[in-house]
């Protein structure tokens, strides 16, 4: 039987092309962007990425990224980040970009979101070259599966004071227009000094891929004194959220990155006021869209869930206790070590907890399947490491420039 | 499944939903742009987009022959090949396990180029399922293979300079890695 010619002409196939070209993993169509100038356009072109995208999201569904430092100074790559998928057996390292990898023996990476393939680190570090030993810090958007990144320009200063150099920045970031590729980050920082009335100054800014540049959004966050855990923060839903309290009273700060309106939302009564020894891990995470921590009470986790209330103009919102984990206890291997949970994300309908292993220095990674209310699978984690976060992850070629 | 051309006359179906019972099958006639002409059963036929739509949409008559100008034959027999076997397998138990070993076997001997055309077929006769297999089989034949290689398949002209190609490989080498040495 012959064969009959390939039509050469790309306008012809061009559907066709596209058909096999996007069940193709990105390792080979990096390559292939140098088969022909056509074939490069058409790889890079949003269409090709939306349809690629969508046939990656079906064959690896419930992907996240895990973040680790190691706690030793003599490790020449102390940062980890790790891809793990649901039905995944181990961890697959992935390579942090050099400079990121870059240690002065104190930097700590913050992921402040990720998404559309694209991830947002937040490295902080206090350098020798800074004379005050202040710290310096990076904003750098990274595409593990390219493996691009860029690091975003310095942010704008805050004027006529200094800011602060005590507190982390908050930073969040959201993928906006699937067309335009359009992202956007957000830095909420304050001043060195408070005014007499004990609050400080708020500069918010927003940067886009689009406008290239820094932009202070004004009158965002008044003056006040809302002690941010920032290493609590997370981005979910195109929605920064961080805990905070005011005069001892905790809430939930939340910022959405659409509109860059702010909302403050109070915690469920019983962890409102301090002191809260119930209120675990101080880690707010992911959980089906929504923010989420995590409570023990008399021997049981339970898990509360943020809940847009219904039927209301202004977004109010509730905390109900979603579920209880039982059987932490029990997972093999654990026995009846103390179990210190630190919970970290909510995909594929399980519960990713990090529990610190009892005897020798590390932890260990539990999936906990909330349907059966049982572990699922548990990963040994690098000894001698200290792993803090957990993000939704998709692979794409969406680049970051 | 051909059948001599003479074959046609015999033809007695009647069509359309106002069509009486009959005992034979319903059969639809195809011919090749090579000349030959096939009898489809009709369950088989209608699982290509194309083919139905011709039918369909404007009430045709099944004694009426489809002309199929973009397809060989020996194409079809293998889109027959495939079509049939699916319909058969469709509503079984170990739909997915079958099914797999039979395209394990259907594409086993087949040439990059074999199944760039059936890709072609496919996708004239809007086989969505048949269009996705193939496509995955291409896919997964080029995955691990160089530039060059592509290019050859695809029958696409290089309009890199070299300083290009070379500059793309310097900026990505971990894509350019680990490739298939046995190519042709």
């Amino acid at each position: 039987m012959e064969a009959r010619q390939v039509s050469s002409s790309l306008a012809d196939n061009q559907d066709l092309v596209i058909e096999v070209l996007s069940r193709l993993p990105i390792k080979s169509l990096v390559r292939f962007m140098s088969v022909s100038q056509e074939w490069s356009a058409l790889i890079k072109s949003s269409r090709f990425i939306a349809i690629h995208q969508k046939h990656l999201q079906r064959l690896n569904p419930n992907l996240c990224l895990l973040y680790g430092r190691s706690v030793r100074h003599t490790y020449t790559k102390p940062h980890k980040i790790s891809l793990l998928g649901k039905e995944d057996t181990h961890l697959v390292a992935l390579d942090l970009p050099e400079r990121v990898q870059q240690d002065s023996n104190d930097k700590l990476i913050h992921i402040a979101g990720s998404s559309h393939g694209l991830v947002c680190l937040h490295p902080l570090y206090t350098s020798k070259n800074n004379p005050l030993y202040t710290w310096e810090e990076e904003i750098v958007v990274w595409n593990p599966a390219t493996r691009k990144h860029r690091c975003l320009p310095p942010p704008l200063a805050f004027k006529g004071e200094k800011e602060s150099t005590g507190d982390r920045p908050l930073l969040g970031f959201v993928f906006i227009n699937d067309d335009a590729a359009e992202y956007k980050v957000v830095r909420i920082s304050h001043s060195m000094d408070h005014d007499a009335d004990g609050k400080f100054t708020y500069l918010t800014q927003v940067f886009t891929r689009s406008e290239n540049s820094w932009r202070e959004v004004k009158s965002c966050v008044p003056p006040g004194d809302y002690d941010f855990e920032s290493h609590s923060s997370i981005t979910s839903n195109g929605v920064l959220y961080c805990l905070a309290s005011t005069k001892s009273v905790r809430y939930v700060f939340s910022f959405n990155l659409q509109d860059e309106v702010v909302h403050n939302m109070p915690m469920p009564p019983r962890y409102s006021h301090f002191p809260s020894h119930e209120f675990y891990g101080h880690q707010l995470f992911t959980w089906e869209n929504s923010a989420a921590f995590l409570t023990y009470d008399e021997g049981q986790y339970v898990l509360w869930v943020m809940k847009k209330a219904s039927g209301t103009q202004m977004p109010t919102w509730n905390w109900t206790a979603q579920i209880t984990i039982k059987n932490l206890i029990q997972i093999p291997g654990v026995g009846s070590r103390q179990v210190e949970a630190f919970p970290l994300w909510g995909g594929g309908g399980d519960l990713y907890l990090f529990v610190k292993r009892h005897v020798k220095a590390g932890q260990d990674l539990v999936t906990y399947d909330r349907a059966k209310t049982k572990p699922r699978k548990l990963f040994e984690l690098a000894t001698g490491s200290i792993y803090r976060q957990v993000v939704d992850y998709m692979q794409s070629l969406v680049s970051v420039f | 499944m051909s059948t001599p051309a003479e074959n046609e006359a015999s033809i007695k179906q009647e069509s359309g939903p106002s069509g009486t019972v009959q005992d034979k099958p319903k059969k639809i006639v195809v011919r090749t742009g090579d000349g030959e002409v096939f009898e489809l059963k009709e369950e088989v036929a209608m699982e290509m987009e194309t083919i139905k739509t011709f039918f369909m949409e404007d009430n045709i008559s099944y004694e009426t022959v489809m002309p199929l100008t973009n397809v060989d034959s020996w194409e079809l027999v293998k889109v027959i090949e495939y079509c049939s076997k699916y319909v058969e397998l469709k509503n079984k138990e170990n739909f997915h396990k079958e099914l797999k070993a039979f395209q394990d076997e259907f594409v086993k001997s087949m040439s990059p180029k074999t199944l760039l055309s059936l890709s072609n077929v496919a996708n004239y006769l809007e086989i969505k399922y048949f269009l996705d297999f193939i496509c995955q089989a291409i896919a997964d034949h080029i995955k691990s293979k160089d530039v060059e290689y592509v290019r050859e398949l695809f029958g696409v002209e290089n309009d890199f300079t070299e300083e290009e190609y070379e500059m793309a490989k310097t900026e990505a080498p971990w894509a350019h890695e680990n490739l298939d040495k046995d190519l042709y």
